[in-house]
């Protein structure tokens, strides 16, 4: 295996992702609202019912709360898609926050920190209580 | 012997070029710069790992050469022989890549993506030599096939999954949905869908799973939703190929006896001490009883469909 190989095979690959993007487009990973969050969130868990939910100011993540079995889910925009987590022991590490901002540190290698501003510090405060009371 | 994967790679970058054509024409395909990006990179890696690390099966199958039963000489009867059984071979090493952490941990990686096209093919592991699949080839070596013939066609069974990665082709006509493995079988693979989770491992005949009870048939009214359980939230190569067997080390750091280690990494991928994380026989289990169903339902399994 030859490095010009090599190369080669790299240029192809970035052509190939120039391709994808042309014909595609390059758009920002977005949730588009609390409707759609509730609505995926239903589609994927066996049980789901918003008791209350949460966007961030950056449309980028999300807090829901399962009305059915009160667990705390945390939805990520990624790309076109959507990655969930279940916030609790051991997955969430810790929970800090500074006015309206919620910091959340997590024991996932592909997510180790979420940040979330939520508009007004009540809000996030609430969410702090919860997840804080997750934590034990 | 050129290597039938090399041979075919200029077809995969067509066919990858045409279904994103048709893709963005028909809207029945998703692509994703950054999920293509990855998709493609990890199989750029695994082709370098892959060359690096040969000598793994060849040494052992070397090692293991002087056992054979016979001394089987290259013929078509041979070939088609060795073929098959590649095939069958494939098939459990597969399912035992979903059912224990330690294979998982290398083969969650060509699941990782939330997309299902062409490029989704291409999203191969990076660390299959640190696992115990090669094991699975030695039969064929103890049975006497040439150590080429059977890294012939392996790389002819790798060729023929590349097109069934697609949503592009809907079922095709029943006399070969009933006995090769189709796109439609496929998507039933790579779902996370309870009720399509650990089914359809066949690699080119999906006889083996109408044969040993793993064969679930798509249905419209289940449309497939793509990645793993807990999808990954990053495109980074390095976190994709890696992120199980860290999660797997960190585990087996935290075990508080032996047995706790063993299954860690022997049991099915999500095993916890406390049963507190989701395998896939949990998973099934909780649709079952939040949906009121009967937990067969949520896995239909129908040898005969």
């Amino acid at each position: 295996m030859s490095v010009p190989y090599l190369l080669f095979s790299l240029g192809g690959v970035a052509l190939l992702v120039a391709l994808n993007a042309a014909l595609f487009g390059i758009r920002g990973a977005e949730i588009a609202g609390a409707q759609t969050v509730e609505a995926y969130l239903t589609q994927i868990l066996p049980a789901f019912r918003g008791r209350s939910m949460s966007l961030g100011a950056d449309r980028t993540a999300a807090l829901a709360e399962n009305g059915v079995d009160g667990a705390l889910l945390l939805v990520i925009a990624r790309g076109d898609a959507f990655v969930v987590r279940k916030l609790g022991k051991p997955l969430l590490r810790a929970v800090e926050r500074r006015g309206d901002c919620l910091s959340l540190r997590l024991a996932d290698v592909t997510l180790p920190s979420v940040r979330l501003a939520l508009g007004d510090a009540q809000t996030a405060a609430q969410w702090e209580r919860k997840l804080s009371g997750v934590l034990g | 012997m050129r290597d039938p994967v090399s041979l075919a790679t200029p077809v995969f970058i067509v066919l990858v070029v045409a279904e994103m054509v048709y893709a963005r024409l028909s809207g029945r395909a998703r692509f994703e710069p950054r999920d293509t990006a990855a998709s493609l990179l990890m199989g750029f890696g695994s082709v370098v790992v892959g060359a690096l690390f040969a000598f793994v099966f060849l040494d052992m199958a070397a090692a293991l050469q002087p056992y054979r039963l016979a001394v089987l000489a290259w013929s078509w009867p041979a070939l088609i022989a060795c073929f098959v059984l590649d095939d069958f071979v494939y098939y459990w090493w597969h399912r035992a890549s979903h059912r224990v952490r330690w294979l998982w941990a290398d083969h969650v990686n060509h699941h990782s993506s939330q997309h299902y096209n062409l490029s989704t093919a291409l999203r191969q592991p990076w660390s299959g030599q640190f696992t115990p699949g090669v094991v699975f080839r030695a039969p064929l070596v103890l049975l006497g096939f040439p150590i080429p013939m059977i890294v012939f066609v392996h790389g002819l069974n790798l060729v023929y999954q590349f097109w069934i990665h697609t949503e592009a082709i809907d079922k095709l006509p029943r006399f070969f949905e009933a006995v090769m493995n189709t796109p439609s079988h496929h998507r039933v693979h790579h779902a996370t869908n309870p009720a399509y989770l650990d089914s359809n491992y066949a690699g080119v005949f999906i006889i083996w799973d109408r044969m040993f009870g793993s064969f679930v048939a798509e249905r419209a009214e289940e449309p497939p939703r793509y990645g793993i359980v807990h999808n990954l939230a990053s495109f980074n190569v390095f976190k994709i190929a890696f992120h199980e067997w860290l999660g797997m080390f960190a585990d087996l750091f935290r075990a508080r006896s032996a047995r706790e280690a063993l299954c860690y990494v022997f049991a099915p991928p999500g095993w916890s001490p406390d049963g507190s994380r989701d395998t896939t026989d949990s998973l099934k289990a909780q649709w079952a009883a939040v949906r009121g169903i009967a937990a067969e339902q949520v896995r239909p399994i129908s040898p005969a469909a």
